[in-house]
């Protein structure tokens, strides 16, 4: 993992444990949806150039295309945070939670509205979470749905920043081989605020 | 609590908005009318089926526009309401509401698990705010303790 000189030790310890609630509180959630126990990997929380956060996403991601949730935040702080899957992964999801196949291309809107609502519901339990624990209140927009590949994926919060956080949650869906990430991407400025955020906590 | 199959089976007349009247068990009983405002079909389905088992009767819009258009027109006894919808919010809906002194029960349903938030629904007049996917033990206990008694 790469280390950047803009997180402290402290800071650092802080943002992964943020996460780390956060991402516990959304496998809580998730759990109860599948009725499955969902394994969680240790978070891994870097401050990256989009590019270094692209060949890290590239290698461990693995696929061609992705699924991916994107949920745009402003506020004190502001960026986006992202649900991503294989989107094979994605797909055995939607079948398992409404039992239809979404291999069937017919079946695209019930898809696309199936995980758009999944990641808005993940993902607030992860922003949500971490705006509660720094007393910091946050704005959504609406959930997009995309499926697009790493390098798409980056490209399109490039509007963000050319620094990320890159906070990495993977968890695992066991019974069903349901693999997902979440990543954080904090626009400029709203960065240095946020570390601020973290110091004060 | 009402069971849904009497419902389906009788023809159920209108006695004032909102409510159906079923014969069931040698007394009327009033099948309880609950609207849901969520754009999302999937949290819409969820929330459709926890209801319907309980034998509600369901009323679905998909954004806040069409919440506060059909509830110019219909009384039902409670509303079940996301917050992040298209053309219309739900925050923008709880404010309407509160303007046109509508007393209608909101139950808040949204996946923004932010005190802040809660606070400012309750403040808006929201009487409880869930976070999604909620439990149906959840939902009954609230309806149970604001719907008015059969």
């Amino acid at each position: 993992m790469t280390h950047s000189p803009q997180l402290t030790p402290a800071q650092r310890d802080a943002l992964q444990e943020l996460v780390n609630i956060g991402v516990g509180q959304a496998a809580g959630t998730l759990n109860e949806m599948v009725r499955s126990h969902i394994h969680l990997q240790v978070p891994e929380v870097s401050v990256l150039s989009l590019h270094e956060a692209q060949t890290i996403l590239q290698s461990r991601l693995n696929s061609d295309l992705l699924s991916s949730v994107r949920l745009q935040f402003h506020g004190n702080f502001a960026g986006v945070a992202q649900l991503i899957f294989p989107t094979d992964s994605a797909a055995k999801l939607v079948t398992m939670l409404t039992g239809e196949d979404a291999k069937i291309s017919e079946l695209d809107s019930l898809k696309i509205g199936t995980l758009s609502e999944i990641g808005n519901i993940l993902l607030n339990g992860v922003m949500g979470t971490m705006s509660n624990v720094l007393e910091q209140h946050v704005e959504y927009s609406m959930p997009v749905y995309v499926e697009q590949t790493v390098t798409q994926l980056l490209n399109s919060s490039s509007d963000y920043a050319s620094t990320v956080i890159l906070a990495q949650a993977r968890f695992r869906i066991e019974q069903l081989h349901i693999t997902g990430d979440i990543i954080l991407i904090f626009k400029v400025g709203s960065l240095n605020r946020f570390l601020a955020t973290l110091k004060d906590a | 609590m009402v069971n849904p199959a009497l419902c389906l089976l009788n023809a159920v007349p209108w006695y004032g908005a909102g409510y159906n009247e079923v014969w069931q068990e040698n007394e009327y009983t009033r099948v309880t009318q609950i609207l849901i405002a969520e754009d999302a079909n999937f949290s819409r389905a969820v929330l459709r089926r926890m209801l319907q088992e309980e034998g509600y009767d369901i009323l679905e819009v998909g954004n806040g526009k069409q919440c506060l258009d059909i509830l110019a027109t219909e009384s039902p006894d409670c509303l079940i309401l996301d917050l992040l919808m298209p053309e219309v919010t739900g925050y923008e809906v709880l404010a309407r509401l509160a303007q046109q002194g509508k007393t209608i029960p909101v139950l808040v349903v949204t996946a923004d698990v932010q005190e802040t938030t809660r606070q400012q629904c309750l403040a808006l007049g929201a009487i409880a705010v869930l976070n999604k996917p909620p439990k149906p033990e959840q939902i009954h206990e609230i309806l149970q303790q604001v719907l008015p008694k059969a």
